[in-house]
């Protein structure tokens, strides 16, 4: 059996942080059953803790020698929890009032960022699994109860294997496994692959009000997420010193403004988002990716085309997803895309 | 010496099972009814017996928190008792703790305190004791597990072979409860189970029948306050229970002597030169030697629960002592494929290999020893003290 990869790019600028892709995926798998606390899709602001909070320093991965380094589990605290409200009465006419205690919570941090007005600057990281090649969690657990699949490199947990040790929650260094307390087992973004299976993309990619996700395969050489990791390389992995080898890649925002000085003044050559703050993220691409996105840009703007600029735009839904054998599977819309789910229609 | 002790060494005596420690020996208590309460008044009537749990240390985790806190972590000593009515056998672990760790649904982060009691599957005759930490592809453990849960005890029984290979047993044999008792601060866990289970389970093989009159047990304890599971957690080397009144197995009998024997001509001193030769090449202890880090296994841990037997298998048959699931590069072997700019697993610290077939072969080399040279290998790893074990024995739990 060949080995495919289905990966995602995400264009920060053009992320709104309206959490769309959150609810998404939350209405589409994780509103029950034990999963109400997890977000398999999440949307943090940056700079900042992330969700779980501080995940970053939670350890998992693998160091230099490929050995997989300590990690911890996180507390329920870390992950926090959404505020209730009493909008059964609010729908009725009256003020809405929470229902919870309101300290910390999911996405606590929101539009916090970092900087001092008027030189303040954040910016949105959207994450699910990374469906990575060399999963953290697929090492960790002792029962090889994880396993990725080779026709498109999705990656599973195993329910009739897991035993609930939460290994894997230590070695996934992005936090992007989960505890379903209700079965005792660990659960993920399972890249929505009964969707993908029939040509269409994951619920988060979908409905991406801001369009900045594209979705197809890394081998596709005349796919989009091709082209933007492999050939104009603007797509970049988050934290690739982890060494999983992620295959969710974004493309990092531009920094931005200029600062202003005390006087109100732009400071010419400046940058609002600090570049090595990117690099922390991103790795040493970025400067290279940022310049390419300013000098595909400056094409356009003097009149003439640009390749790299038409694909970021993502005009239609078929210029972002590419998972069928032929492209036509994406433009079936709504009901054919549910006439082919239940078997009635042949793309 | 308790008087409890005195009459346990003679009455084994007299079974002739000598040769074998008597710390290894736990006598089984005929009563005519059996206790089904763990903190039943009934169990003062039963001689308990110190049986020592070990920190797991063979198998390396990736828990941050449960590794930090293992390099120190103390021996867990547990009191065992064991009765049989002659139609079923109940067997008691008692152990200290001072906190109930039996976490609530939404406490996903958190662990349960827990127990567990391994039998193996194939005995008598010229069964080979299994690897005592879940057993091994040529001898297979039936474990009986519980954990404690807010919403009542977890129960859990398992076949194994091997770390990470069990699988679920649907219809258990065992009656499993533990109950706490906070003014003592120690935890209690029964396992009851019919000598010769009534049913046997769909298509399986036929449950493990405990009519002889002796069984090797092994304990586990988990402590969910060091966020203790799966692998992370303490277990005893293999005991042996006499259980009065069931036939005996002379070959059983002589199989298990030999199992504990080291060998007469064992000379510690020489031991500890042919491990410098032999051995510290590849194997550091407590994580110290000249050996690159993870190169083999760490011969510091294996003393307290070890078999002279085992250890004298794994060092003439290496290949045949192979435990699935100890290699730390266990996801990457060399016949597999890596992923293209994945850091790569260094080769020569893989423990072992698989062939084609699936068929593992060990990288420890057969070496040329004599029998003497392999008792004196093995009487001197034994003797490796356990870190922590020189420690207070204030029985306590895992320090984070």
């Amino acid at each position: 059996m060949s080995t495919r990869q289905l990966a995602m790019v995400m264009d920060l600028n053009k992320c709104i942080g309206c959490q769309t892709c959150t609810v998404a995926c939350k209405t589409q798998w994780t509103n029950r059953n034990g999963r109400e606390y997890m977000y398999w899709n999440n949307v943090e602001t940056r700079p900042g803790t992330g969700y779980p909070r501080n995940w970053e320093g939670m350890g998992g991965g693998f160091d230099a020698q490929g050995h997989l380094r300590d990690g911890v589990v996180a507390t329920r605290a870390d992950y926090g929890t959404p505020w209730d409200f009493n909008l059964d009465e609010a729908a009725l006419g009256q003020e809405v009032v929470a229902q919870s205690k309101l300290e910390s919570g999911p996405n606590w941090d929101e539009d916090v960022g970092a900087g001092d007005f008027p030189n303040s600057y954040f910016f949105y990281l959207p994450r699910i699994c990374n469906h990575c090649s060399n999963p953290g969690c697929l090492a960790a657990c002792p029962r090889s109860a994880i396993f990725k699949r080779s026709q498109d490199g999705v990656v599973l947990v195993d329910q009739s294997r897991c035993e609930g040790y939460r290994y894997c929650i230590a070695g996934c260094p992005y936090k992007k496994i989960y505890f379903n307390p209700k079965i005792s087992k660990s659960e993920k973004c399972i890249f929505c692959f009964p969707r993908v299976e029939r040509g269409l993309a994951p619920a988060c990619a979908d409905q991406c009000v801001g369009r900045i996700r594209f979705v197809g395969y890394l081998d596709d050489l005349e796919g989009q997420v091709h082209k933007l990791v492999e050939v104009y390389k603007v797509a970049l992995p988050l934290h690739a010193e982890y060494g999983t080898v992620p295959n969710v890649f974004y493309v990092p925002p531009l920094p931005g403004p200029p600062k202003f000085d005390a006087m109100g003044k732009p400071i010419p050559g400046s940058e609002r988002i600090p570049i090595p703050y990117l690099e922390s993220l991103f790795g040493p691409g970025t400067r290279a990716a940022l310049a390419t996105l300013e000098r595909e840009m400056k094409k356009r703007q003097e009149g003439k085309g640009s390749e790299l600029l038409d694909l970021l735009i993502a005009y239609k839904h078929s210029d972002m997803f590419r998972l069928g054998k032929q492209n036509d599977l994406v433009q079936l819309g709504r009901r054919g895309a549910r006439a082919v789910a239940v078997g009635e229609q042949r793309p | 010496m308790s008087a409890g002790a005195l009459l346990i060494g003679l009455g084994l005596a007299s079974l002739g099972l000598g040769g074998i420690p008597p710390g290894e020996l736990v006598s089984v208590q005929r009563v005519s009814k059996l206790p089904r309460e763990p903190w039943s008044p009934a169990w003062s009537e039963v001689p308990s017996h110190t049986v020592t749990l070990w920190p797991q240390r063979s198998v390396a985790l990736n828990d941050r928190t449960v590794n930090r806190g293992l390099g120190g972590a103390a021996p867990r000593p547990a009191a065992v008792r064991a009765a049989t009515d002659g139609r079923s056998l109940a067997v008691l672990l008692e152990w200290s703790d001072a906190t109930v760790n039996q976490p609530e649904p939404e406490d996903v982060g958190a662990f349960a305190d827990g127990a567990a009691l391994q039998l193996p599957v194939v005995m008598g005759g010229d069964a080979r004791l299994p690897y005592v930490g879940m057993g091994d592809d040529g001898a297979h453990v039936v474990i009986a597990m519980v954990r404690a849960r807010a919403m009542g005890a977890d129960p859990k029984e398992l076949v194994a072979a091997g770390p990470g290979s069990y699988s679920r047993v649907d219809e258990r044999t065992f009656e499993l409860t533990m109950a706490h008792d906070p003014k003592e601060g120690r935890w209690r866990a029964l396992f009851h189970r019919p000598l010769v289970p009534a049913s046997r389970p769909q298509g399986g093989p036929p449950s493990t029948r405990l009519d002889r009159a002796v069984v090797p047990v092994a304990f586990a304890v988990w402590d969910g306050a060091g966020s203790e599971r799966g692998g992370n957690k303490s277990l005893s080397g293999w005991k042996l229970l006499s259980l009065p009144g069931q036939p005996e197995d002379v070959a059983w009998r002589r199989s298990l002597e030999a199992e504990w024997e080291v060998g007469g001509s064992a000379d510690p001193r020489k031991g500890k030169e042919l491990t410098d030769a032999y051995c510290l090449p590849c194997h550091r202890i407590h994580g110290e030697g000249r050996a690159a880090l993870h190169m083999a296994p760490d011969l510091g841990a294996v003393g307290p629960i070890s078999t002279p037997g085992y250890l004298r298998r794994s060092i003439a048959l290496p290949s045949e002592s192979i435990v699935p699931h100890t290699n730390p590069n266990r996801h990457y072997l060399s016949s597999e494929p890596r992923p293209a700019g994945g850091f790569t697993n260094d080769e020569t610290l893989t423990w072992y290999s698989r062939d084609e077939s699936g068929q593992p072969t060990s990288r420890m080399p057969v070496f040329e020893l004599e029998e003497s040279e392999i008792a004196s290998l093995v009487s001197y790893i034994l003797s490796i003290p356990a870190p922590g074990a020189g420690a207070a024995s204030k029985p306590g739990k895992v320090k984070p």
